[in-house]
């Protein structure tokens, strides 16, 4: 019955709505886009083939659709009533009567933390979805031969494969941003808490079309879409296409916002080098989405035209088809530091903590991230070694590359002498801080063999270069996006996850994916190509079908350790332990605070008068937070009641003490 | 060095500098606007330029004149840097 | 009040007692910012905006470069130089309106406000109307040449531009006719500087596609 009351209140929610708008947006935008046509004598006759009239009205029906939900959702309602002249709301959250707590995560919300969270939750979905898609061909290139999925379908699941799981990334970098930095950095929300609340709901009209896309036949031209085969793939390219320029916009205006809050708002006393690292790290990567993510538009914007009314872009006679591929890496390189700059802004947060020392080289790890950032935008042209570009420019673009390796190289240093000599607390945040630590080493070592030209010739499109770049973005991100799930899960929900699970997970995931990792490079070297349904099993060294099969099921045993996790979080959301405010006797702002922390995070402006990462050192002081915002459960407060936050290292904690 | 930020700004403490706006500038920035808009039609529609072979540097250059005039006049770009006084 | 995002349970329900009571008198303090704070990070995030969209832009003109050249150099569409200037022209003209109002609104000269922007919303219907106009009488067509596909590409994305800010003018326009504006008037200048941003955007446009390089000879 409770259940029964708990589905029919959703009709309340904002996502309803959502939906409701989108659905009469999307009539709306076929009705219109169909009698135009009819009225200029053009055909509507339905068809999923590359050259489709349907081309045109996916177009402006995504649009349509899009603008439904956002208005349906309720995150325009204020901006529409300003429009007219009319005062809008106050922006902050006011419970109304008969509308459950947790709607709130279901409605247009405009507190950071909410938003942070409803990024999670829709990233964790779409993370599943994608990793089901990867589950489901891995199945297939276990054995020689097609068994379970037809070549088409395979061919559309690694392409959806590869831009599901791109979203699911940028949702999860826009969890942890949208949660943390204002908490980090002493404000109480974001600068502007409505665009914030917009630029989530934007996703997810976005990710509804990109999955939409595998009903009206897929595309089978990989996450990539190249032309020309993007030109003459079917409908489904057309959504995606539109599906990710959508996307686009919430990148933009989430980095606008996290660049306004960390420039202006950090607390009085926080110099640029006394943010910590996180925070950094979030700036460079927001500075990247800002700009590059309009090159990523623009070339899929042209494919979209290309196809809907024929512009001649990427035309092999005509046009270029090179620029596409120019246009498209100019934004997709500098996308994997977007992706890996939060995480190793993590593994820089979290190392000192279980190290229980200060982070070494501060500065130098700051500075490191605005310089992947820099570089990040100097290299894309090493993706195209075996494309038409002009052979003369690959030098150039190959030293740059290995450029990339030197402010890499300062964070690594900094991390293994931040480690020297202290004493580890072997929690599971630390377990994932490490594995991202050792995945994320055999990803860059293993890049400079795909960048260097003469050896990038023979690995390019080959499971060399797919298995680099996935250790790449699990240590880069997705360990460290775990660690900081377990390590911020008491922060935000007040509870303690049950560590024997943690720690499982973190095994299972390790050992499964760099077995699966390790097999892929092996068969990569010996010439295993990406992107192909089936193989000749007697290629390479002959035993490629052993190594797909053991790649495979160390990849289920990766891919399964993910449930563990979902399964600790909601159980200890229920019944788990009650958390201390701050269990790992961090210096950060945030654990100061009681957990889950107030609506308003500080009720006065906290003063930052120290060094964020002093862990250890007699006397330092980082902030000092005022008496009535701080968590009445703090041990430092009892015994030093002068020192807001830090203080001298406490006995290291136990795991979850 | 001051720091970019509302809790560190030193900004206030500087005079504050009499902007230079007003209907007497708009109609200035205007007329040299279209004066260098004119300049450019004459340069792409003449054929033989007295001192360039080829008309696109100057072209590109009197564009980002005009570009320099509206984000500095127009737009007002300096005001990012005014925090906490108002930059009107 | 404390967020939770469960229902809470008996043990927690002690702790959160506790912090709303502590709240009550000292918690939900929301920090304001002063108007001119508020005026700066809209200024920052406005300006931001328009940072990301120059990168769009300089896409296309990365692209025109590319695409528009051949053997001889730059190659440009076939398009009335005449229409041209003229249209360049009304644009700057809106531009110069618009800062004209921007202006008044700030010595509170309301009325003036009222006729520079009205002005420059209907010299952005010119504009707008004179590259439909371009388009019917275009000499190339947009899917057999690259320089008439170039050309409708950049003119729509520009015109896609000029048409939302027509429409973020009204929403102005209509504010001030209501009065909302005073001293603080963020909204005249977001306004003013998306439309500005058009015309500097144009500035670019208008010499990619009608100054520079030849029209190319088709057979």
């Amino acid at each position: 019955m409770k259940i029964l009351g708990a589905i029919l209140s959703l009709r309340k929610t904002g996502l309803f709505g959502g939906i409701i708008g989108g659905a009469i947006g999307a009539a709306f935008g076929v009705f219109l886009t169909t009698t135009i046509r009819s009225l200029q004598g053009l055909s509507n006759e339905w068809s999923i083939e590359a050259d489709s009239p349907w081309n045109v009205i996916v177009l402006v029906v995504s649009v349509t659709f899009t603008l439904g939900f956002l208005i349906g959702v309720g995150s325009m309602t204020d901006w529409l009533k300003w429009t007219i002249g009319r005062p809008g709301s106050d922006g902050h959250y006011h419970p109304r009567k008969g509308k459950p707590y947790w709607h709130r995560f279901l409605d247009m919300d405009t507190n950071h933390k909410i938003v942070g969270i409803q990024y999670g939750l829709l990233g964790m979905i779409v993370f599943l979805v994608g990793g089901t898609f990867a589950l489901i061909f891995r199945t297939e290139l276990a054995q020689p031969g097609l068994q379970y999925i037809s070549a088409d379908d395979y061919n559309n699941l690694i392409g959806l494969h590869g831009q599901v799981m791109f979203v699911a990334v940028l949702l999860g970098v826009g969890a942890m941003a949208n949660y943390l930095v204002p908490l980090m950095i002493g404000a109480q929300d974001m600068a502007f808490p409505r665009l914030n609340g917009f630029a989530f709901w934007i996703n997810v009209p976005a990710v509804i079309l990109l999955l939409s896309g595998l009903f009206v036949g897929g595309f089978d031209t990989g996450w990539t879409a190249y032309p020309p085969l993007s030109l003459k793939a079917q409908l489904g390219m057309q959504l995606s296409l539109s599906a990710v320029f959508i996307l686009g916009f919430s990148s933009i205006f989430g980095a606008i916002n996290l660049i306004v809050t960390t420039f202006l708002m950090r607390a009085p006393g926080m110099s640029l080098f006394r943010m910590p690292i996180f925070v950094w790290a979030v700036l460079a990567t927001s500075l990247l989405q800002l700009t590059a993510t309009q090159f990523l538009g623009l070339s899929f914007l042209m494919v979209a035209l290309q196809r809907a009314a024929g512009l001649p872009f990427f035309d092999p006679v005509l046009g270029d088809v090179t620029l596409y591929q120019h246009l498209f890496w100019f934004y997709s390189h500098p996308t994997v530091y977007i992706w890996v700059l939060p995480g190793l802004g993590i593994i820089s947060e979290l190392l000192p903590v279980f190290s229980r020392k200060p982070l070494f080289g501060y500065s130098f790890i700051a500075l490191s991230s605005a310089g992947i950032a820099i570089m990040g935008y100097l290299v894309w042209a090493h993706h195209m070694w075996a494309s038409a570009m002009d052979p003369f420019l690959r030098i150039p673009f190959m030293l740059t590359t290995l450029l990339v390796a030197v402010p890499t190289g300062v964070k690594f240093f900094s991390w293994l002498a931040t480690m020297w000599e202290g004493r580890i607390v072997f929690a599971t945040p630390m377990y994932f801080t490490l594995g991202a630590f050792v995945l994320f080493l055999l990803g860059g070592l293993t890049g400079p063999p795909s960048a260097l030209v003469v050896t990038g010739l023979h690995l390019h499109d080959s499971h060399f270069v797919v298995a680099h770049f996935h250790i790449t973005v699990f240590g880069g991100f997705i360990f460290a996006y775990f660690a900081a799930l377990y390590y911020w899960f008491p922060k935000m929900t007040g509870r303690m996850y049950s560590e024997t699970l943690g720690k499982l997970h973190f095994i299972l995931m390790f050992v499964g994916f760099i077995v699966f990792a390790l097999m892929l490079f092996r068969m990569g070297l010996l010439g295993m190509r990406r992107r192909i349904a089936d193989y000749d099993p007697l290629l390479g060294s002959g035993d490629f079908g052993d190594l797909n099969t053991i790649a495979t099921i160390a990849a289920f045993v990766s891919g399964f350790s993910v449930p563990i996790m979902l399964f600790n979080f909601v159980y200890s959301l229920a019944y788990g332990r009650i958390a201390a405010s701050n269990p790992w006797r961090s210096r950060g702002l945030e654990w100061q605070i009681s957990s889950p922390p107030p609506e308003l995070n500080y009720s006065e402006l906290p003063q930052i008068v120290g060094n964020p990462y002093d862990y250890g050192l007699a006397g330092s002081v980082y902030a000092i937070v005022a008496p009535q915002d701080r968590a009445k459960d703090q041990l430092d407060q009892v015994e030093h009641p002068e020192i807001a936050a830090g203080g001298p290292a406490l006995p290291a904690p136990a795991a979850g003490d | 060095m001051t720091d970019y930020n509302f809790y560190q700004d030193a900004s206030d403490a500087k005079p504050k500098r009499e902007p230079l706006t007003g209907y007497a500038l708009s109609i200035a920035i205007a007329v040299a606007l279209f004066a260098l808009t004119f300049l450019e039609y004459f340069v792409a529609t003449t054929d033989d330029l007295p001192i360039f072979s080829s008309n696109l540097i100057p072209l590109v250059v009197i564009a980002l004149v005009k570009a320099a005039l509206i984000i500095n006049y127009y737009m007002h770009i300096t005001r990012i840097w005014s925090l906490n006084e108002d930059g009107h | 009040m404390s967020t939770s995002i469960i229902e809470r349970s008996a043990a927690q329900q002690e702790v959160a007692v506790a912090h709303d009571t502590h709240d009550e008198h000292h918690g939900h303090h929301i920090i304001e910012f002063t108007p001119q704070q508020r005026l700066a990070m809209n200024r920052l995030g406005f300006w931001l905006f328009l940072i990301s969209e120059t990168f769009l832009f300089s896409g296309i003109l990365v692209a025109r470069i590319v695409l528009l050249r051949n053997e001889d150099g730059f190659t440009r569409p076939e398009l009335d130089q005449q229409l041209g200037l003229l249209i360049t022209s009304i644009l700057l003209l809106s531009s110069f309106a618009i800062n004209f109002g921007e202006v008044a609104i700030s010595r509170g000269d309301r009325n003036i406000f009222l006729a520079a922007f009205g002005a420059a919303i209907l010299m952005g219907f010119v504009f707008t109307g004179g590259v439909v106009y371009e388009w019917s009488i275009a000499h190339d067509s947009p899917s057999e040449s690259i320089e008439g596909g170039m050309f409708f590409f950049m003119t729509g994305m520009h015109a896609l531009h000029v048409i939302t800010g027509i429409g973020f003018l009204i929403a102005v326009w209509w504010n001030g006719y209501l009065g909302n504006y005073d001293e603080n008037h963020w909204g005249v200048e977001a306004s003013a500087l998306y439309w500005h941003f058009v015309d500097v955007v144009w500035v670019f446009f208008y010499v990619a596609l009608y100054l520079i390089g030849n029209v190319p000879h088709h057979g």
